[in-house]
């Protein structure tokens, strides 16, 4: 068997392990499973979307593709109004609906709301342009070949971007005051309001973080395949499989176990076929509940 | 313009069946998570295993699929309970304790899967066709409209009204007391004797058939199923209904399930009385997130009922 | 001066009455005041209330003249109100280095500045700052719960119960530091379960009993007092306790 499904999973694994990246954030800093993840991911691919419309057609000259890859430079500006835009979207979300849910005893209704959000937002994202999918460039972008496995100019600078954000994130939060403060107010919100933490504000830091992740997940995932409704609603299990197997609250852990999830489920495609790609996610979550349910690098409970 | 009765009077029966259902799945949830705490994401899951379970025990033998045995209803829906309450328990089981967050996940993941595998496996599913000719009761009447549906409503009814009693009984008997100490303070429950993961995975297997159930009777009054009848959206139109009729009582259960399936059928009507046909599919969407909307409000407007018992008074706020 | 006043305050509900039901307290300046009472006498919630986690529904809470009571937990405490759990009182998941510079950096003070500051009341934690704090012992724990809430350089420090649970030389040893810590000007508020151990290093005790200030005083005239004395110090006994 060649060994292409190890590339290609790679790749997969990278998208998976921002978008898991943004589902263990959420946990660790907000106490909660976000249901609606895939859906902030899913916003970010249509703002995305959006701005490569508006732009590419009012400045040609930010339409063109940069060098191989088909990623224009009003996609790299898409990006950014997705980054921004999706952690507006976070905000208000906190703003109107989690703020007062998550401060509830067990949190459980925090997720049935996320749960309730998932469905609105999908629903409006299929009102407003339907569930046919869309596409950031008609170009194709050409596979590179070297000893005999392939990879598009795309995928190479979608996985890198990938791991240089969460990267990036991981050395900010682990490294920076507003990072510590992150970290204190999620493990202890009493504590760290008579520390002179504003809890609040640090809660909304958190979804900032998330809305970017989830922003820059859904243009990767659109430039890799289809921008649709539910292009990250379909990746909801693979990503908290994969923050789960990495140890939820963990980024490094959630990079690790995007990259195994990713390199599974392209495992199980290149052997089994790909109508069971969905279900890859699964048997490891159930093998990870079984075996170790911290997960790789989880905290002690 | 003359007022139809008889098919006003067959809409309303029709409206009861299928709201009747709504508030068998309800209920179920209402057991799960009104009683004992356990949060179900892949309640769409259960209901289809029920349903597909059902359908394939009692349809006649066809070609293209294996369904076969032609069994009666009554088995069908037994067959389709169990099924549903043993996949619960499997389901259950992995999320050991039952709680929080991996539940939520654990069950969101077999609805994935499940959904995956009635698209996939053909030879026994159908695939994304799905399984027809499946028996339904009083089928004699199907072209009397009227009474079909008022037969339909009396014996699917009839059942709801069975298990509303019945659940009644159970949560306020002894194994409902033991379940609710185990909900509101697993400790002492367990220094009583009473295992808490045991309780919890038996209230979780009941309330997962009993979902199997509401998908079996879903089966034989549609007397056709598809995937496409148990999306994720399910899920969560029952737990608008049980958000909004509050979790903790029977009562409101069937209140939540008869409202929302009312304006599930109400924006139906609408849609397809005053939507041009072109625009139907741009706003059909929009239902959902009237009920998105509605569950959010209940949540932070009326979370009695559903988290008043829940309550704990946290470290220091 | 007077560092800390608090009139009429009234928080903290338990099955529908007050658990603090109208306390005045005012600590000068380099004042070590204990709160001592039963269990259930609303110590806890008293100091928890001025801190601002638990809500008071009456009553002001002053600290160098600024009414502080309307404000959230984290402006008080920017303000100059210290405060240490009584449990779960240290960032666990931190190392102990983060823990004193998170304090230090929300103060606006240089990092170093607070480690220096934590180390010159507790010198022992030097060698810990690479630690989780999760693995500290109790001991260790309380000290750098304390020595966290010295980095702000409060006007006034409120703590919870910070002997329970302790080994005696450690609370001898942690309330000496406390008493040497209100001798340069500190206000002290300590709410402490062990009479005698306050006793020990008060200036003036606080007797809280359902809610209430039942009797206020030097040592020396709470121990004078017979019903007092029977009360709280076991047997009757002549003269102050050392």
């Amino acid at each position: 068997m060649s060994v292409q499904w190890l590339i290609d999973g790679a790749i997969q694994g990278s998208v998976l392990a921002l978008g898991a990246g943004g589902v263990t954030l959420t946990y660790a800093n907000l106490r909660f499973g976000h249901f609606a993840h895939g859906e902030l991911v899913a916003a970010g691919g249509y703002l995305a979307l959006a701005t490569v419309g508006l732009l590419g057609g009012a400045v040609p000259a930010l339409g063109a593709a940069l060098g191989p890859t088909t990623v224009s430079g009003a996609l790299l500006v898409g990006t950014l109004v997705a980054g921004a835009g999706v952690a507006a979207l976070a905000l208000l979300l906190e703003r109107f609906v989690y703020r007062r849910l998550r401060a509830r005893a067990a949190g459980i209704s925090a997720v049935m709301a996320s749960f309730g959000v998932s469905m609105a937002l999908r629903a409006l994202l299929e009102s407003a342009f339907t569930s046919s999918p869309r596409y950031y460039s008609e170009e194709l972008s050409i596979a590179i070949e070297r000893g005999g496995v392939r990879a598009t100019p795309d995928q190479l600078l979608v996985a890198a971007t990938a791991l240089a954000l969460l990267l990036a994130v991981h050395l900010v939060l682990g490294h920076s005051r507003l990072g510590r403060s992150m970290r204190a107010a999620a493990e202890n919100p009493a504590l760290a309001a008579v520390t002179g933490i504003d809890v609040g504000r640090m809660a909304m830091a958190s979804w900032i973080v998330v809305g970017l992740l989830a922003g820059v997940t859904g243009v990767a995932i659109g430039v890799l395949g289809q921008v649709r409704p539910a292009m990250g609603a379909e990746l909801l299990l693979p990503f908290f499989t994969a923050a789960v197997l990495g140890g939820l609250g963990s980024l490094p852990g959630a990079l690790v176990g995007g990259l195994l999830v990713g390199l599974a489920e392209s495992w199980a495609v290149a052997t089994a076929g790909s109508e069971w790609r969905g279900a890859t996610a699964f048997v490891i979550f159930v093998a990870v509940l079984g075996l170790r349910p911290g997960g790789l690098f989880g905290r002690p409970a | 313009m003359t007022i139809d009765l008889a098919g006003l009077l067959a809409y309303a029966a029709s409206f009861g069946v299928l709201a009747a259902i709504n508030v068998v799945i309800c209920l179920s949830l209402e057991l799960q998570w009104g009683r004992a705490g356990l949060f179900n994401a892949g309640v769409a899951g259960f209901v289809a295993v029920g349903a597909y379970a059902s359908a394939l025990l009692t349809a006649e033998p066809a070609a293209g699929h294996l369904a076969g045995p032609g069994l009666p209803v009554i088995a069908g829906l037994a067959a389709g309970s169990v099924t549903a309450g043993a996949l619960s328990v499997a389901v259950g089981s992995l999320a050991r304790r039952l709680r929080g967050d991996y539940l939520a996940i654990a069950t969101f993941g077999a609805a994935v899967v499940l959904e995956l595998l009635l698209r996939n496996l053909t030879p026994l599913t159908g695939g994304p066709l799905g399984l027809a000719f499946i028996p339904r009761p009083f089928a004699g009447l199907a072209d009397r409209p009227l009474a079909f549906a008022l037969a339909s409503f009396a014996w699917v009814g009839f059942i709801a009204l069975v298990l509303y009693v019945g659940i009644g009984r159970l949560v306020d008997g002894p194994w409902g007391r033991t379940l609710r100490a185990v909900r509101d303070d697993e400790r002492a429950a367990a220094s009583l004797g009473k295992s808490p993961v045991r309780f919890r995975l038996e209230a979780f297997a009941l309330g997962g058939a009993l979902m199997g159930l509401g998908g079996a009777l879903k089966a034989h009054t549609l007397g056709f199923i598809a995937p496409e009848h148990f999306p994720p959206t399910l899920t969560f139109q029952v737990w608008a209904m049980l958000v909004l009729g509050g979790a903790g009582r029977r009562q409101g259960a069937v209140l939540g399930a008869v409202l929302v399936t009312a304006l599930w059928s109400a924006t139906d009507l609408l849609l397809a009385f005053f939507v041009p046909a072109g625009a139907q599919a741009q706003l059909a969407p929009l239902r959902i997130v009237v009920v998105g909307a509605l569950l959010a409000l209940g949540l932070l407007w009326r979370p009695r009922g559903l988290l008043a018992e829940r309550l704990r008074v946290s470290r220091y706020l | 001066m007077t560092a800390l006043e608090v009139r009429g305050l009234v928080a903290g509900y338990e099955s529908g009455a007050p658990a603090v039901r109208g306390v005045d307290l005012v600590v000068r300046a380099g004042e070590f005041v204990a709160v001592i009472g039963p269990n259930g006498a609303g110590k806890s919630t008293l100091v928890r209330a001025i801190a601002g986690v638990v809500p008071a529904s009456a009553g002001e809470i002053r600290v160098a003249g600024q009414d502080l009571g309307k404000l959230p937990a984290y402006r008080r405490a920017r303000l100059g109100l210290g405060f240490v759990p009584q449990t779960e009182n240290v960032f666990a998941a931190l190392s102990v280095r983060e823990n004193l510079v998170l304090v230090a950096e929300c103060a606006g003070r240089p990092a170093a500045a607070g480690i220096e500051v934590a180390l010159g009341a507790f010198p022992e934690l030097a060698p810990l700052l690479g630690r989780p704090a999760g693995v500290l012992s109790g001991g260790e724990r309380q000290r750098l719960a304390v020595a966290r809430a010295l980095i702000a350089q409060p006007r006034v420090l409120l703590l919870d119960e910070p002997s329970a649970g302790l080994a005696p030389p450690v609370v001898e040893r942690l309330l000496a530091t406390l008493r040497a810590l209100a001798a340069e000007g500190l206000a002290v508020v300590l709410v402490e379960q062990n009479v005698r151990a306050a006793f020990a290093v008060a200036d003036r005790v606080e007797l809280l009993v359902a809610g209430e200030c039942r009797l206020a005083g030097s040592p020396a005239s709470l121990a004078a007092d017979p019903a007092f004395a029977a009360h709280y110090l076991g047997v009757p006994r002549p003269g102050a306790p050392a």
